[in-house]
């Protein structure tokens, strides 16, 4: 199993807390609300584009609005794999940190 | 924000465009509202920029992998069908080795003296003047220009003036063996601080002949020396002067100095013909970087002027840069080889042209084969763009396929294409320029034979095509003929131009067919040899080989020497008459066969005849004599001749000049003749040159035997127009060759397509012949189209070449039938195999097709 890259999780994950309505637009500011920063579009788009490639996410084409010069909105929303690897990633996670706090306390000593 | 917007727009496809470009415009109208617009701005720059490398490496990522996939397919298609494959390779590999070879020959002809260092600053000073038969630039200007240039002009660098010896042919003596040489010449010692010829003995900087010092050439200083050192060596000249070899300098092949011999023109002081007015010598100057031309100009001429007799002033001293002198004449006008050089560049480009139309036919010809494979990509998502772009990819993979094809054929025909232009060309010397040619020609060769079909094959919709409602031939169809039509009024054209040439050559021949020139020998009597013409002349005239033999000053095909001469009473003005004259033995006019059409020839039997002339019918028009016979002439040297008969008007010059007023006189006090003509018998031309090598021997003991054959130098004085004659042959073979390549295919896939239609026909009860006829019915009509086409055009351009001949042949109206008739029997041949066998297909099979 491949392990998820921290802006897909992310991304994956901001997706499916929006749920229904994650589009470029409103991926960049849940991201922003969540951690206090404006990422760029670019690092928004490419591993969005990875994650659509990966069948993690599926991208939808919605109507034109007028707010974006006529310009159709793409949705994207969580599949199926991508929930099951959000839990594959949670779970590796968990793993890798188990005993960690302690360790890390005796080194601070 | 356009800018930013045009980015995205090329680097992102469709749907990725409006999602990302909708994206950022959403946000971008946001911040204009929250935070003003230039911060906006800047916000949606940054972004941009950002994103831009990374949607770049996406798309040439995609591109290479399609690009892959495309180049499998075309390998599959180019494999499938072998010979369409072929003929598209070899005819365009023909067309673009004849561009290939074209472009060498022009490059090399604009390459002339482009080596020289000062090149830049290099011009010759030519004399204008006018004269009563109007302006006319000359390139050749008196001593002392040059010598002023020289020395009085702060603006010149240097000048140096060449000019030639007098007699064209010297004897050169060196270490017991004698050659003659005609190459040489007489320069000033600042010709090489001028020119820069490469120099393979001796120091560049000292190439300043002293009085008695020669530089040579590498050519002769080899077969004077062989491998010895050269430097130092004696040279002797003419059996009395003597030089030493000061320098040898390597002539490169494309320079218009081609000399073997430059002696300094001080040793010669006593040829040396000072003056302002009589121009004998090529002046070339260099001048300082960034002095201005036209000022010097004026300057030289108000000197020039200032020198010269009052109301006898020339119109000007213009100077020509060197980079122009090979293409143009000194007057500025294109001369010949420049006219040639865009004759054959047009048409190497048409040949290319007819090569890429046979590619661009053969493929819209099987675009119904390929229109389910289109409709097919379609449906699965291709857009058009890629469709385009794999039909490019396989443009692009056999002409490169041609390219190599065409780089074999020039690597082959390479000696033969020397031969036939008579120019001495090679790959290498053309360096990178021939790549970047080919790499040109590859490209446009590739993308204009590509571009059409790519256009139309992309165009198909797929449910039609798919649903097979693609109607058969009828789409692209017309335009199939149209460029089957523009193929063969090109061929038609060379056709018709190619025999116009040879009716120009047969022409000329026969203007001097009374001169039977095909037994003519000549003797060159050089090296103080002419002093025994007379004699030789009685040795050899006991051998019955010899029919005839005759002693003259200039040879019949080329008389160039002109004189005042005056008619009597008395010299003046009016009197004086400027006439092209030749000075022979009492038997010239007989042993040429030239027509005495008043009066009578000279004879030997009359003593006053050594005086008296003949004068051909333009010279009595000239002249404006009513009786010419028995009227007095007073020559050059004041002596008085009588008028003993016209010749009827022959051509002694190039056919392109009108002929001019001659006057033949006999003038044996003259002795100034070089050349001993002699007829020999036929069959017994082995014989015959014995007798003339042993007699020339015993008189001339030690000058080197060189005899000539008249023809041979027929052939140099109409060499452009053979090597024309030749050059159009060649270009009609290979576009009806490589027309006909692509008709052949186009009519297979004809006859492939109309195969049920021919099955149906015959069960109906048609016969073989009638659907022979049927089938190549077309072709023949676009044919004889393209013969409607290419007539005026060969026409128009055919009696401007012929015009530039003072005499010329007619174009004769049978010329253009058996062109059209040559062009519908090729073509007729070419279709008629693929029709026939269409024709004898078994019903049964053509209807199990399906």
């Amino acid at each position: 199993m491949k392990i998820l890259s921290r802006a897909e999780e992310v991304i994956l994950l901001t997706i499916l807390k929006i749920d229904g309505d994650a589009y470029g637009v409103s991926i960049r500011q849940r991201i922003f609300d969540d951690t206090g920063d404006w990422w760029s579009f670019a690092s928004i788009y490419t591993p969005l584009d990875k994650l659509v490639r990966k069948r993690y996410a599926l991208k939808t084409k919605g109507g034109p609005t007028a707010k974006r010069g006529g310009k159709s909105k793409f949705f994207y929303e969580v599949t199926n794999d991508g929930k099951r690897a959000l839990l594959d990633l949670q779970r590796a996670q968990n793993q890798i940190w188990a005993g960690v706090p302690r360790i890390a306390a005796e080194k601070a000593k | 924000m356009k800018v930013p917007d045009f980015i995205l727009r090329i680097l992102l496809k469709d749907e990725e465009y409006v999602e990302k470009s909708g994206d950022l415009e959403e946000v971008y109208l946001d911040m204009i509202e929250k935070t003003g617009s230039f911060r906006a701005k800047i916000w949606l720059w940054i972004e941009v920029m950002k994103a831009a490398p990374e949607f770049a490496r996406n798309l040439v990522y995609w591109r290479v992998l399609m690009l892959w996939n495309y180049l499998g397919i075309s390998i599959r298609q180019l494999k499938k069908r072998k010979g369409f494959s072929f003929i598209n390779i070899l005819g365009l590999g023909l067309g673009m080795a004849c561009f290939l070879l074209i472009f060498l020959l022009i490059r090399f002809e604009l390459s002339f003296d482009d080596f020289h260092e000062h090149r830049d600053d290099i011009y010759r000073v030519n004399q204008a003047f006018s004269s009563e038969r109007g302006g006319r630039v000359s390139s050749y200007t008196p001593y002392e220009i040059g010598r002023a240039l020289g020395e009085e002009f702060p603006e010149v660098v240097t000048a140096a003036r060449l000019t030639t010896l007098f007699n064209a042919e010297i004897l050169v003596r060196c270490e017991g063996k004698t050659f003659f040489e005609s190459r040489h010449i007489l320069a000033d010692p600042a010709f090489f601080q001028i020119f820069s010829f490469p120099v393979v003995f001796g120091n560049p900087e000292a190439l300043r002949p002293n009085p008695n010092s020669v530089v040579i050439s590498d050519v002769v200083a080899k077969k004077y020396f062989g491998k010895g050192d050269p430097m130092g060596r004696r040279l002797t000249i003419n059996g009395d002067r003597d030089f030493l070899v000061s320098g040898v300098i390597r002539i490169p092949e494309n320079t218009d100095f081609q000399y073997d011999l430059v002696f300094p023109m001080k040793s010669f002081e006593k040829d040396i013909d000072y003056g302002w007015r009589a121009l004998r010598y090529e002046t070339f100057i260099r001048l300082k970087k960034g002095a201005r031309p036209r000022d010097v100009e004026e300057k030289i001429w108000a000197l020039q002027n200032n020198n010269i007799p009052k109301g006898r002033e020339n119109s000007g001293l213009p100077f020509q840069k060197l980079s122009q002198i090979h293409l143009y004449e000194a007057n500025g006008e294109p001369g010949a080889t420049a006219r040639y050089m865009v004759v054959f560049g047009l048409s190497g480009v048409f040949i290319l042209l007819i090569a890429c139309v046979n590619f661009m036919n053969l493929s819209t010809a099987r675009s119904e084969q390929r229109a389910r494979e289109v409709g097919i990509r379609k449906t699965v998502g291709a857009e058009r763009g890629q469709i385009i772009r794999q039909f490019y990819v396989e443009s692009f993979l056999i002409t490169t396929l041609a390219l190599f094809c065409a780089l074999l054929i020039v690597l082959l025909f390479l000696p033969v294409f020397r031969q036939l232009v008579g120019a001495r060309l090679s790959i290498g010397q053309a360096g990178p320029q021939v790549f970047i040619g080919m790499l040109g020609a590859w490209f446009v060769t590739a993308i204009v034979s590509g571009g059409y079909p790519a256009l139309f094959l992309s165009s198909f919709r797929p449910v039609q095509v798919l649903r097979g409602k693609f109607i058969k031939g009828c789409k692209g169809a017309a335009s199939r003929k149209g460029l089957v039509v523009f193929q063969f009024s090109l061929s038609v054209f060379f056709i018709i131009s190619t025999l116009v040439v040879y009716s120009q050559l047969r022409f000329i021949d026969a203007r001097y067919e009374a001169m039977d020139k095909s037994h003519l020998v000549y003797l060159r009597m050089d090296g103080g040899s002419d002093v025994r013409g007379p004699l030789l002349k009685e040795a050899l005239r006991k051998y019955p080989e010899i029919r005839s033999l005759t002693v003259t000053q200039q040879l019949p095909l080329s008389i160039g020497y002109n004189r005042n001469v005056w008619t009597s009473p008395a010299k003046s003005q009016d009197t004086r008459f400027n006439l092209f004259y030749n000075m022979a033995d009492f038997d010239f006019v007989r042993m040429f066969n030239m027509e005495i059409i008043e009066g009578r020839d000279f004879s030997e039997d009359n003593a006053t005849d050594g005086l008296n002339c003949i004068l051909n019918e333009e010279a009595v028009r000239k002249l404006g004599l009513e009786n010419p016979v028995g009227r007095k002439i007073i020559y050059w040297d004041d002596k008085v001749g009588t008028v003993i008969g016209v010749v009827k008007d022959f051509n002694y010059q190039h056919i392109s000049n009108r002929i001019q007023p001659l006057v033949l006189c006999a003038r044996p006090d003259w002795l100034n003749r070089k050349y001993l003509v002699a007829r020999l018998a036929p069959g017994e031309l082995k014989s015959a040159l014995g007798h003339i090598h042993r007699e020339w021997n015993t008189i001339n003991p030690g000058i080197p035997f060189e005899l000539r054959f008249f023809e041979n130098v027929f052939d140099r004085i109409y060499r452009d127009e053979r090597a024309m004659g030749r050059v159009f042959l060649t270009f009609a073979l290979l576009t009806i060759f490589i027309s006909c390549l692509g008709l052949f295919g186009l009519a297979s896939f004809m006859a492939e397509r109309r195969r049920k239609e021919v099955v149906v026909r015959k069960v109906l009860g048609a016969s073989i012949a009638r659907i022979s006829v049927m089938l190549s019915s077309g072709f023949t009509k676009s044919v004889l189209l393209a013969n409607v086409i290419a007539w005026p055009a060969a026409y128009l351009a055919m009696r401007m070449w012929l015009q530039s001949y003072a005499y010329h042949a007619r174009i004769d109206p049978a010329v253009f039938l058996l062109a059209a008739a040559l062009a519908e029997a090729i073509a007729l041949v070419s279709v008629g195999y693929q029709s026939i066998r269409a024709a004898y297909v078994n019903p049964a099979d053509g209807l199990r097709h399906e």
